[in-house]
């Protein structure tokens, strides 16, 4: 007799993703010294950013999946992003021009990954920000538990999205 | 299955939320009070009205094709399907993972598509444009902003700051001279041009390229650019 497969854990969060945009044309252009001092660029400004609760959840190329328990949280901290990213551009020549996409849902926990349709959704929002941009579901904002002051979000309308079955009710957050 | 066309009364300035996999969509806004669905839909129950002068439109596996007022706010999506948008259109939003973007004019635009080519004849506010291996095509526009992995831009004539973003395009911009330009290419090359007799302040930087300047400096307006390896210049006539 087999044993019972054991309980998966859901855990109720932000998922988030980030890309490098360009990052291949920067490798071929300046060399893997270069690229790896890109991404280590990038490593140091999110671990000096995450605020506790959230953690990198693995690294994915240029890429990373991170998540957050609070999705005001997960907002906030992805825009910091942003402008760190913008300064370290303007400052050097080396340009983290990242993409961030943010989708509330209920991973499935697998040792220390998180796996599910919820991470797939997100994934594919990524794909639909551009350089400097944070993307977010309709559901992350709906998880906020309270207002962002001076945080605004533009409906960036219902995107289809490949493999999801219906359009997805996507903004961009922005801070003025 | 498309039936004849359906005419939807609508109540002043309206916003239409339409919604294609693959199929194609095509949005004439023009002199008229209502909304005529030439094809697409099946019965007028596929229009959803919430109300608040806001339509939503399931299109099927067939072209929707549809004329509205113009000025009408759109936001559309879809997965393959063409987007065409000709008339005067109020503010757009269209998202579409492969399908091309073509928009005649409005009175603001976001457009992104991943593969896609998108094309804007001209667009009297803000521009927003993203692809990433598509080419970018901006004709006369306000305050713009464009980003591409791969496809070139084309800003014809901005009147507003412009701010480009492109991994390997070739980048031409048309700027009044009164606004700023920033662009910012790995490989590509980058071109901008400005009505004679302005005089920029230019900051152009390239790690091996060799930047070109061709305007009178002066504190007319801002363009910065910087790029790895592309070729960039600053002309007068535009």
């Amino acid at each position: 007799m087999s044993a019972a497969p054991p309980a998966l854990e859901v855990l109720a969060g932000a998922v988030v993703f980030t890309d490098i945009v360009g990052f291949t044309e920067f490798n071929a252009l300046r060399g893997d010294a270069e690229a790896v001092e890109l991404l280590s660029i990038q490593e140091r400004i999110v671990d000096s950013m995450l605020p506790p609760g959230a953690r990198v959840v693995k690294e994915l190329g240029d890429g990373l999946l991170l998540w957050f328990p609070d999705a005001c949280s997960a907002i906030d901290t992805t825009l910091r992003l942003q402008e760190a990213f913008e300064r370290e551009s303007s400052e050097s020549m080396l340009p983290l021009w990242v993409r961030i996409g943010v989708h509330w849902g209920q991973p499935t926990r697998r040792r220390d990954d998180i796996v599910g349709h919820d991470v797939n959704l997100a994934a594919r929002i990524v794909s639909v920000a551009g350089p400097g941009e944070v993307v977010l579901s309709e559901a992350t904002i709906r998880a906020m538990s309270s207002e962002l002051p001076g945080v605004t979000f533009d409906e960036l309308g219902p995107v289809v999205m490949k493999g999801i079955p219906e359009p997805v009710r996507l903004y961009r957050a922005s801070r003025w | 299955m498309s039936g004849p066309p359906i005419k939807v009364p609508l109540p002043g300035h309206s916003r239409l939320r339409l919604n294609s996999r693959s199929a194609r969509v095509t949005v004439v806004a023009e002199d008229r009070a209502d909304l005529l669905i030439e094809s697409g839909i099946g019965s007028p129950s596929d229009v959803e009205d919430d109300g608040n002068g806001h339509f939503i439109i399931q299109g099927g596996s067939k072209s929707l094709e549809l004329r509205c007022p113009a000025g009408t706010d759109l936001v559309i999506g879809t997965l393959s399907g063409n987007v065409e948008v000709t008339g005067r259109a109020g503010a757009v939003l269209v998202g579409s993972a492969s399908g091309s973007i073509s928009v005649e004019r409005a009175l603001t635009a976001d457009l992104r598509s991943l593969s896609g080519n998108v094309t804007v004849g001209a667009c009297d506010g803000r521009c927003r444009v993203s692809t990433k291996s598509g080419r970018a095509s901006v004709g006369r526009t306000g305050q713009t902003e464009v980003s591409t992995m791969s496809g070139s831009v084309s800003v014809a004539s901005a009147t507003g700051d412009v701010r480009v973003k492109s991994a390997s395009g070739r980048v031409e911009v048309g700027s009044d001279g009164r606004n700023d330009v920033a662009v910012s290419t790995m490989s590509g090359s980058v071109t901008v041009r400005l009505p004679d007799g302005v005089r920029p302040a230019a900051r152009l930087r390239s790690l091996s390229g060799r930047p070109r300047c061709d305007c009178p400096a002066g504190d007319d307006c801002q363009v910065a650019v910087s790029t790895m390896s592309g070729k960039i210049e600053v002309v007068p006539g535009g």
